[in-house]
């Protein structure tokens, strides 16, 4: 206990200090200023970020993407509850009642109860991170190779499983990545592989043309798509008076933003989850266990409450096994890693041990995150408001030339430019073959890791591939996939999974 | 008699095997190596069968389960949104920031239906004075503004 104090107050120190507040309220502004638009959600917004972070020191550079990520999904919500047009799949959940009370002129209340929720989650989240983290780091400590083979592996099935749509497919996705992550000098032998010659590779593709490529530019494709097919798509955006509550609303609300930062907690540590499942499992919770569930849908304060507190709860706790065990739960996780090798920070449960100071600033960083989040953005709705209205022929181009000026700036490559476009193609013909693209991204960052750990568990063991089986806690990682791999065939929870996600 | 009843996962499971013959064909130089100690060619090798064997059964899904037809592209946004890369990736270096940005304001805009002339330009100009000032000014990044002449 009293180490959590003064782990929390190093934490406080370092977030305290006006450079990194700055990060993180700029983070959160930017966050929420891209995140609010429509049919962009936090992960490309997240990816479309990314290169204005890595010219700050580590610490401020990673404050400021937790303040982006906040700032996207809360603009996300804000853009759901007002438009009706759902930035990604975690807030769709928080359209269903948030727009049915804008509709019945309440979208105020609906905000503001979505930023309390949010909050609250937040800060429940963060304290569970102090909790869970250094024992789960120090066990994480006596890892070796073959256990973290097997981690990844768990890893990547859990993202399988808990990821809609075709099973198969991801699986190929997945595999597609690793082999992406593969390409450029190979660390140990020297040798260059898929390079086609070029300079440009040898250090591999890099991973923000990627993400930017697959997630961004991907995105922006399926948009124009969208809004050419129906021109007339132009959503009325619904007025905003009174931003308070009533008591009768706080009262509504209060157990289920209990009950979603429970749920959201939990669901956000499991590899594979994250906000989305999270919205929808409190969602689901909600509307079980009310009394009357057929308001739901029809602006239902406790279907906005729940998921929301559960969406921001679940974002919070998936920086777990990010921070201590050095595993993405989720894509926007994944791309964390990248900024963090960027920043020269490899991730792992010695960032706890080695570099305290960054480790628990971040975590400080994510409640204070949250608090600007509240204080700040909800009196600017306002002015969000008024971006909704800008039309999206304008905004479109400013989006990609502000992308492709980052992309450029990385590494002062305009190659990399070039491979922003081809990924962005590759993410538009994924969407036409029904392959997910976020499964690929976990690959793409796992890979290299994944081959370094299994090259090296192997050359301990002298090419007996028993050691993953010898070992109890790498069985145990092992059996887990299975397990997941089977449950999620079986006929029973398929159909359920399906549901979860039609809902 | 066998009918194609599922177009998006046949297209897709032939996607996957063309990509894993690439792949294959592109590590098969590669040095193997032995399990314990993996040359730089062994993964990419285990790899590219894999997915060979996945896009062989997704394609064969193609046959057996009901599926989506193949939706048509979008060419316009597609062409449009990669031309407009692209250019910004030729005129940067030598054209500068305020030509790269007039080309991809053009390019990209013409990936929505509709798109004016004056309108375009005038966003393009405001484009370039922002991003001047926020990317070179504030953040100091070397970027020509202007190309050089002579």
């Amino acid at each position: 206990m009293e180490s959590l104090i003064s782990n929390l107050a190093l934490g406080f120190s370092v977030a305290g200090t006006v450079n990194n507040l700055l990060f993180c309220l700029v983070g959160a502004l930017l966050g929420t200023l891209i995140g609010v638009l429509p049919g962009i959600g936090p992960l490309a917004t997240v990816a479309m970020l990314l290169p204005i972070t890595f010219n700050l020191p580590p610490e401020g550079a990673l404050i400021m993407l937790a303040g982006i990520y906040y700032g996207a999904q809360y603009g996300g919500s804000t853009t759901a509850i007002l438009l009706n047009v759902p930035g990604e799949s975690s807030s769709v959940v928080t359209a269903l009642d948030g727009h049915a009370m804008a509709r019945q002129g309440r979208a105020g209340a609906a905000l503001a109860i979505a930023a309390i929720g949010s909050f609250f989650a937040g800060s429940v989240a963060t304290v569970g991170i102090a909790l869970v983290g250094p024992p789960l780091a120090s066990i994480a400590q006596q890892f070796g190779a073959a256990e973290y083979f097997s981690l990844m592996v768990f890893g990547l099935i859990g993202a399988v499983v808990l990821a809609s749509g075709s099973v198969i497919k991801a699986v190929s996705m997945i595999i597609l990545g690793l082999l992406l992550g593969l390409v450029g000098q190979d660390v140990t032998s020297g040798a260059a592989r898929f390079t086609f010659g070029l300079p440009e590779l040898a250090d591999g593709i890099g991973f923000v043309a990627v993400a930017m490529g697959l997630f961004g530019m991907a995105e922006i494709m399926t948009n124009l798509e969208r809004s050419a097919r129906n021109p007339e798509g132009e959503a009325k955006i619904h007025r905003v008076h009174g931003l308070m509550p009533t008591m009768a609303d706080l009262k509504a609300s209060s157990w289920p933003i209990l009950r979603g930062t429970g749920v959201g907690s939990f669901l956000g540590i499991l590899p594979g989850g994250g906000s989305v499942l999270a919205s929808f499992s409190s969602y689901t919770l909600e509307k079980k266990i009310a009394k009357d569930p057929s308001r739901f849908g029809k602006g239902a304060i406790e279907g906005v409450a729940g998921p929301e507190a559960a969406n921001n709860a679940a974002a919070q706790s998936s920086f777990i096994p990010l921070l201590t065990l050095g595993i993405p739960s989720n894509p926007v996780m994944a791309l964390m890693i990248g900024a963090m090798t960027i920043q020269g920070i490899t991730p792992g449960p010695q960032v706890m041990v080695k570099q305290p100071a960054l480790f628990w600033g971040m975590i400080a960083s994510m409640w204070l995150g949250n608090l600007m989040l509240v204080i700040i953005n909800l009196p600017l709705v306002g002015i969000w408001v008024q971006l909704l209205k800008v039309p999206y022929k304008f905004l479109f181009p400013a989006i990609i030339i502000f992308c492709a000026i980052g992309i450029y700036s990385l590494n002062n490559s305009p190659v990399d430019v070039l491979f922003t476009a081809m990924f962005g193609l590759m993410g538009y013909l994924f969407v036409k073959l029904g392959f997910e693209a976020a499964p690929l991204l976990l690959g793409f960052i796992l890979g290299p890791m994944m081959e370094e750990n299994l090259r090296r568990a192997l050359q301990i063991s002298r090419g007996n591939l028993m050691t993953f089986i010898d070992r109890p806690i790498s069985l145990g990682l092992l059996l887990a996939s299975l397990g997941l791999l089977i449950l999620v065939i079986l006929p029973a929870v398929r159909r359920g999974r399906e549901d979860v996600f039609q809902e | 008699m066998i009918r194609l009843r599922n177009q998006q996962d046949f297209a897709a499971g032939l996607f996957l095997i063309v990509l894993a013959l690439v792949a294959r064909y592109l590590a098969a130089d590669l040095a193997m190596g032995r399990l314990v100690r993996m040359g730089p060619g062994y993964l990419p090798t285990v790899l590219s069968w894999v997915l060979l064997g996945l896009g062989a059964l997704i394609a064969l899904r193609g046959f057996i389960t009901n599926g989506p037809k193949l939706e048509p592209w979008a060419w316009r946004p597609l062409i449009a949104l990669c031309g407009a890369l692209i250019a910004f990736a030729l005129l940067l270096q030598g054209g500068g920031l305020v030509l790269a940005i007039l080309a991809t304001t053009a390019i990209s805009s013409l990936a929505a239906p509709g798109a004016r002339p004056i309108p375009t330009l005038l966003l393009a100009l405001v484009l370039s004075v922002m991003s001047a000032m926020l990317f070179i000014w504030l953040l100091g990044l070397p970027l020509l503004i202007l190309p050089e002449w002579g």
